[in-house]
């Protein structure tokens, strides 16, 4: 097989300040194969963000840094790219967009002029050519009258168009690959859905791979091929979507599938996990879903919990799966 | 959008009345009048009286007080006792000195605390940050006319490369009309720099954290085209708030500067006319002040619809 357009491995995140330094994410690992389609899911805190950030070298430094791993994009490692690459990379191979289109787009400057920059960032063109670019973008992310809509402010655009706008800037550079933070959390329902089948429709015509985070299960079990569940700063289950939602392995995934309302069915009886996320450096040691854990057991406190594979493609990490258990247990 | 400006003009009718009121009775209350003051220490009662009764001061305020403004509506500011002028004539006269030691200072101050206030917020913590950060808060606190002296003894004692006071117009010698004004342009602008550079850095650093600005990152915008094009862009508007009031407050300024390099512009008029209880001068040379406040203010409300789009369209 070939090797794969992203390759994530043993990713440290950590927030310094000047007298301790919080491990925000740690021995995160992931693959991204062309125009594959990943859900990461996660509850709030668990590190999503910090990821999608991480691929384009764009966390909040100084503070926040990666300070250990590879994150291989083509093959060659972001963390250690020199800016003019990183510049490249980022609109060029890499298109992001993120929660909120209402901030994320220049209040003072046009739709039209937004997107002409990024394609003028990474293109030799001139200028009235980028800006018929734009307007095709416009189209094919199915906004009405781009010529006109092109002239626009973002205040004059609903949330959903704004989102359009954005996704149109992200792939305005034809990327490999694209992140989508949380794309639709704040968009009405009825958008939500239109905003996700324009990016599955981009993903099938593009063949682009799409790396998109959130916290709707449903989502996931709709669009993507493969899922990467995250608890506190760590991979805690992955696995294609099949696997994972007829077979999960991890307390936490088991949690999170049970607070997911059956789709058909009324709603009797929601079942969100109890209890709060720790904070990252308040982790607890051993295995951190310890104190919401129904299953969990003296062991768990003690153990470092790793990965381990369950089926081909599907792993998780907790010690009920882990074979050697049992002769590490007293 | 012409209608908004008239209302504008005409909300500011009613501040501008009072603050002619407040200016007049201000002068009944405190001690001395124009008669005293013209007729030197060692006048009779009697010379004071017949100097007061020809002045018409011995009637009562609100007489006099409503006579100024009926006259005030007939576009009359008042004849100067002590300049033996119209008001309106000196105040012109003097509006051109003043407005343009207000604009050279401004043309100095504005460009360099904008790059000054955006280099700190860039490399915020660093030691250029805090060496900026340090001589602006000097700026703000040292008093205008310290440094109008030092700026004298350096520059014109020491170095003899600037004229030490008085003015020179451009109809004489326009290189010596701009020697006249670079040091009191300097000192009123010292004062400027310091405020705005420090507006400057913190919208910069308010901006630097907005998703907008992450959005040009990700496009792939160096770190100059992120600070320049998206997040100052986005900062020149309260920016240009600030620069609206410093020119407000550059009259307070000039009084000082213009005091400390005798140059005869509005400020020292104000001056003169208040030491002299030249009541009809201080009457107008406030109420032009307080109008030109207006109007500046005026102007910056205008200009955010310049800038920021979301304005424009209300
Ligand atoms: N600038 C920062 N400095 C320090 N810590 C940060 C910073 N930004 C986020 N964090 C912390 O990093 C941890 C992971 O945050 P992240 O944004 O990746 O979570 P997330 O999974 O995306 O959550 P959400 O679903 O709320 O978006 C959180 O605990 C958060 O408090
Ligand atoms: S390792 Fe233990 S505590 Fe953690 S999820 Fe598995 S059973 Fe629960
Ligand atoms: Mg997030």
């Amino acid at each position: 097989m070939s090797s794969p357009l992203l390759s994530v491995e043993g990713l440290r995140v950590a927030a310094r300040t000047r007298r301790r330094e919080n491990l925000l994410i740690e021995d995160v690992s992931f693959d991204v194969r062309e125009g594959e389609f990943l859900g990461i899911v996660g509850e709030s805190g668990s590190g999503k963000s910090m990821t999608a950030l991480s691929i384009m070298g764009l966390l909040p430094g100084p503070v926040v840094q990666a300070t250990a791993g590879r994150v291989l994009l083509q093959g060659r490692d972001v963390l250690k790219m020199p800016d003019g690459d990183l510049r490249r990379l980022r609109g060029g191979a890499i298109g992001m967009i993120f929660q909120d289109p209402m901030t994320s787009l220049n209040p003072v400057q046009t739709i039209g002029r937004q997107i002409v920059e990024v394609v003028r960032l990474h293109e030799e063109i001139s200028r009235p050519a980028a800006w018929e670019r734009a307007v095709e973008l416009l189209r094919e992310v199915n906004i009405p009258a781009p010529e006109e809509r092109a002239q626009a402010y973002p205040h004059q655009l609903s949330g959903g168009m704004r989102q359009r706008v954005m996704i149109a800037m992200a792939i305005a550079c034809r990327p490999r690959l694209l992140i989508a933070d949380e794309p639709t959390t704040a968009l009405d329902v009825t958008i939500q859905a239109q905003i996700l089948e324009l990016l599955d429709r981009l993903r099938r015509e593009r063949g682009m791979a799409v790396v998109l985070i959130t916290h709707d299960l449903g989502v996931v079990s709709e669009y993507a091929d493969r899922v990467l569940v995250m608890y506190s700063g760590r991979v805690v289950e992955t696995a294609p979507v099949a696997d994972l939602f007829a077979a999960p392995s991890h307390p936490y995934t088991r949690g999170l599938l049970n607070s997911v309302p059956p789709l058909s069915e009324e709603v009797e009886e929601l079942r969100a996990i109890e209890g709060q996320p720790p904070t990252p450096g308040a982790w607890p040691a051993g295995c951190r879903f310890r104190p919401r854990c129904d299953e969990s057991r003296p062991a768990c406190a003690r153990w470092d919990v790793r990965l381990v594979s369950v089926d081909p493609g599907h792993s998780a990490a907790c010690l009920l799966l882990d074979d050697k258990e049992n002769a590490h247990a007293p | 959008m012409t209608s908004y400006i008239a209302r504008r003009l005409l909300a500011a009718v009613p501040v501008l009345l009072l603050v002619s009121l407040l200016a007049f009775l201000l002068m009944q209350i405190v001690p001395g009048d124009p008669a005293h003051a013209m007729a030197g220490s060692d006048a009779s009662v009697e010379e004071i009286n017949e100097l007061r009764r020809g002045l018409g001061l011995d009637r009562p305020w609100h007489l006099r007080l409503a006579e100024w403004y009926l006259a005030l509506l007939q576009g009359d500011l008042g004849h100067s006792y002590t300049l033996r002028a119209d008001v309106t004539d000196l105040i012109f006269e003097r509006i051109p000195i003043t407005l343009s030691i207000a604009i050279y200072s401004m043309l100095i101050a504005v460009p360099f605390s904008i790059v000054l206030g955006v280099l700190a917020a860039r490399f915020r913590g660093s030691a250029l940050d805090l060496g900026i950060m340090g001589a602006a808060l000097l700026g703000v606190s040292v008093p205008n006319f310290w440094i109008g002296i030092m700026a004298i003894l350096f520059f014109s004692v020491q170095l003899g490369w600037l004229p030490a006071g008085g003015y020179v117009p451009p109809s004489e010698s326009v290189i010596g009309w701009l020697q006249s004004m670079t040091m009191p342009a300097l000192v009123l602008g010292t004062m400027q720099m310091g405020l705005l550079t420090r507006i400057t850095r913190s919208e910069m650093l308010e901006m630097m954290h907005k998703d907008f600005v992450r959005t040009a990152r990700a496009k792939g915008a160096s770190e100059l085209r992120v600070m320049m094009a998206h997040a100052l862009r986005n900062a020149i508007i309260p920016i240009v708030t600030v620069i609206g009031l410093l020119f407000g407050m550059i009259v307070t300024g000039a009084v000082v500067v213009e005091q400390v390099f005798s140059v005869p512009g509005l400020g020292r008029l104000i001056v003169q006319a208040i030491l002299t209880r030249d009541y009809p001068l201080i009457q107008g040379t406030l109420l032009f002040v307080a109008s030109a406040f207006v109007f500046v203010n005026l102007i910056v409300d205008l200009s955010y619809a310049f800038f920021d789009p979301r304005i424009r369209q209300n």
